[in-house]
């Protein structure tokens, strides 16, 4: 049995993500949240679509919170080493 | 997308008993498959075919158990009359390099029929649970308006786009397709792990009283935040129960559509013979009161002759009174000429009387005893006036008028009754009264749905405050002693995610808009006859859509030009929705002229994506003109005939 993926590369989805990568980078947000822009990369961008995509059909929403749980551990962690590299 | 359509299969559904597999495969080269058909010969059925196919209902926005419980109409009749009782319609489409092939198939066994779905990619079978999920995925049931598209849309396309209602539908349907309730899900968790971040930093502050403070701080924000989206939840599910009753309502007013026109007459009679039946009892009252009024009606006769006889009677007298007076005259002229006087009338002295003048005298005073001067009784007028008083001239005169308008009354009434009957046998149990409660029922629940709606526009900018305050709270807590910075960390983070998801959803929103207004109006200056008199469409951020001159000013348009602009706004959608895959359009040329039909069918249909299936009538597109417009474009042609002459069945042949 194959399972749908919601997770297709299409118009909606990479739309989306443009849209993103512009907001990301208007200067108010990125100044309101300097610390954790910084820290992040493009391809955190495209994960975050990416876990809202993939679980957009799923009504238990613990696994995307899982998900993007892990990827905030991850910036965290790049925002701690910038720090102690800073000082 | 590289959704393509590449055959379908009909099995007793509606006309067609056995269609094994229709080709629809088209080359980019030749992406239009034409279907031809005459009115009434099965175009639409097999339209409606291919909707069921993929979601499972009929016609756009139709709940799914309702159109299951319609199927029974869609059962080929000969194919019932044989006993079978299984429908069935297949198709083969290839996405994204990939081959599917679905079946829907309705078994009938007495009551509502059992559907099930068969999808399979390539030879792996998807689950059955997720089918819709696959096919949404793919072409979204919400946008289906804009690809699998009816005709019959562009009559009030134009006029719906001025309701709020309409152009939620629009930009709620394009926000579906784009994927905006997925960003909007994943704000909603951003928030939520940004709350939660914040309410352990909060335990984690050293002194006390500040602790409380934000404690109270925090909880009163997320008590707020829980009571407006508990507001919104129930709102958003009353919303959409109105939603599912307006849509059983409008479908039951929908099968009663062509009664509509039946029981409005049927009103307007049940009116007319409730007053024939108050003028019928009016005029019989008066023929009543003439009886008892004109009781001297049959005496009219005798009268009649007795006035005669006396109106005689008195002429009689009459003239012998006046005979009476010229003898006495003429007695007393010749009688002063005897005494030699004068004229009594003009005084001049008479002749002198002679022999002549005695016998003439003689014979007078014999001719006025003859009469009977002394005698002689005057005309009785007062008996010709008694007499004339009792005779009654009039009653029967009304009498038979009142008659003549009651029999007509009488007839009209039997005639409304004949029709009445005729249009209750027609409506049987959909009398007037059932549509008209239905009527009401369907604005009621506009009305409510329209509250709703109203409502849940307030809620966003509620949360956004809401978000805002917890925003700053956090960042005032990380100053705070013991606060820790990985939890303020974690904060951060969620709270920019949640800032960049809401931002995004709005950009998003606002970049599709420009896309569908600039493409919608490059179609309509592709498409229409004068295109120097148009900058084009203008789409406001709700979707309000207006046309605007060369000088960039919003202008009224003609019935062919608001036409133009549903197909353009129809067209720019879909592509904002879907890019490329198949369009299929039923009848999609019948209410433009043949100028405007050339331009659709040169600019419009192809921008649509890389396939269009067109199903179309000679009226607006006879076989030898299609050739002569789309030449080689023509991927595949068919025609729809009746085998027999019979309307419950039809083949499809190939023409080319």
């Amino acid at each position: 049995m194959a399972q749908p993926t919601n997770d297709d590369a299409g118009r909606g989805r990479t739309g989306a993500l443009e849209a993103l990568l512009d907001v990301a980078q208007d200067l108010d947000i990125a100044g309101d949240y300097r610390t954790v822009s910084g820290a992040f990369r493009p391809d955190d961008y495209d994960q975050i679509i990416g876990l809202a995509w993939r679980h957009q059909f799923n009504d238990d929403r613990s696994k995307f919170k899982r998900e993007i749980r892990e990827l905030q551990e991850h910036v965290s962690q790049r925002i701690v080493a910038r720090l102690e590299q800073s000082e | 997308m590289s959704l393509r359509f590449e055959s379908v299969g009909l099995k007793n559904f509606g006309p067609y008993r056995q269609i094994d597999s229709l080709n629809l495969e088209t080359q980019p080269d030749a992406p239009v498959v034409l279907i031809h058909g005459e009115n009434t010969l099965g175009k639409t059925r097999l339209f409606r075919a291919l909707r069921w196919c993929l979601y499972g209902s009929l016609i756009p926005q139709q709940p799914v158990p309702i159109a299951t419980q319609q199927l029974q109409q869609y059962l080929n009749r000969p194919a019932a009359n044989d006993g079978e009782n299984v429908l069935e319609v297949s198709m083969r489409f290839t996405a994204n390099d990939q081959p599917y092939s679905l079946v829907r198939r309705a078994t009938f066994d007495g009551g509502t029929p059992r559907v099930t779905t068969d999808l399979r990619i390539g030879p792996t079978v998807v689950q059955q649970a997720a089918v819709e999920a696959e096919i949404g995925r793919l072409l979204h049931p919400q946008i289906s308006e804009f690809f699998l598209f009816d005709g019959e849309l562009l009559k009030d396309f134009y006029d719906r786009l001025n309701t709020d209602r309409e152009r939620d539908f629009i930009r709620e349907s394009i926000d579906t397709v784009l994927g905006i309730p997925a960003l909007q899900l994943a704000e909603r968790d951003a928030s939520e792990l940004a709350t939660d971040a914040l309410q352990r930093q909060t335990k984690a502050i050293r002194n006390v009283n500040e602790r409380d403070r934000v404690n109270r701080q925090l909880r009163e924000l997320t008590n707020e935040q829980k009571s407006v989206e508990k507001d919104r939840q129930e709102i958003q599910e009353a919303l959409h129960r109105a939603e599912v009753q307006l849509r059983e309502v409008k479908e039951q007013f929908g099968a009663v559509a062509e009664l509509q026109a039946d029981a409005r007459e049927q009103e307007t009679l049940e009116a007319s013979i409730e007053g024939g039946k108050q003028e019928e009892t009016r005029l019989r009252a008066d023929m009543r009161q003439l009886l008892t009024g004109g009781w001297r009606a049959p005496a009219t006769m005798k009268l009649l002759e007795a006035l005669k006889r006396v109106q005689a009677q008195n002429n009689a007298a009459q003239d012998r009174q006046q005979a009476v007076q010229e003898a006495r005259v003429r007695v007393d002229v010749l009688q002063e000429q005897m005494r030699g006087g004068n004229c009594m009338t003009c005084h001049q002295s008479l002749p002198p009387p002679d022999e002549s003048t005695r016998r003439q005298l003689e014979d007078a005073e014999e001719k006025l005893r003859n009469l009977g001067e002394g005698s002689a009784n005057g005309p009785d007028l007062t008996l010709e006036r008694r007499i004339n008083a009792l005779i009654d001239q009039t009653t029967v005169e009304r009498y038979q008028e009142k008659q003549e308008q009651l029999n007509a009354v009488l007839s009209a009434q039997f005639d409304r009754s004949r029709r009445l009957n005729a249009l209750k046998d027609r409506l049987k149990d959909n009398d007037a009264a059932a549509i008209r409660s239905l009527g009401d029922q369907q604005e009621r629940l506009d009305g409510v749905i329209d509250s709703y709606e109203q409502r849940l526009k307030t809620f966003p900018p509620r949360l956004a405050d809401i978000a805002t305050k917890q925003q700053r709270l956090a960042r005032s807590l990380d100053r705070l002693p013991g606060t820790q910075p990985a939890l303020a960390l974690e904060s951060a983070f969620f709270a920019y995610v949640r800032t960049l998801l809401s931002r995004t959803i709005e950009r998003y929103q606002e970049r599709t808009r420009d896309e569908v207004q600039t493409t919608a109006s490059s179609m309509f200056i592709r498409l229409v006859r004068d295109p120097q008199g148009y900058r084009g469409v203008r789409i406001g951020r709700d979707y309000r859509v207006e046309l605007l001159g060369q000088h960039g000013q919003p202008i009224e348009t003609s019935e062919g030009g608001k036409q133009l602009v549903a197909l353009s706004l129809i067209g720019a959608l879909k592509q904002a929705a879907v890019r490329g895959g198949p369009v299929v359009l039923d009848s999609p040329l019948a209410r433009l002229d043949l100028e405007h039909r050339a331009n659709v069918l040169q600019t419009w249909v192809p921008s649509l994506g890389n396939q269009a299936v067109l199903l179309v009538q000679s009226g607006e597109l006879t076989e030898s003109d299609a050739r002569d417009i789309l030449g080689s474009r023509i991927g595949q042609e068919y025609r729809i005939y009746r085998p027999n002459n019979d309307p419950d069945e039809a083949q499809i042949e190939r023409t080319q």
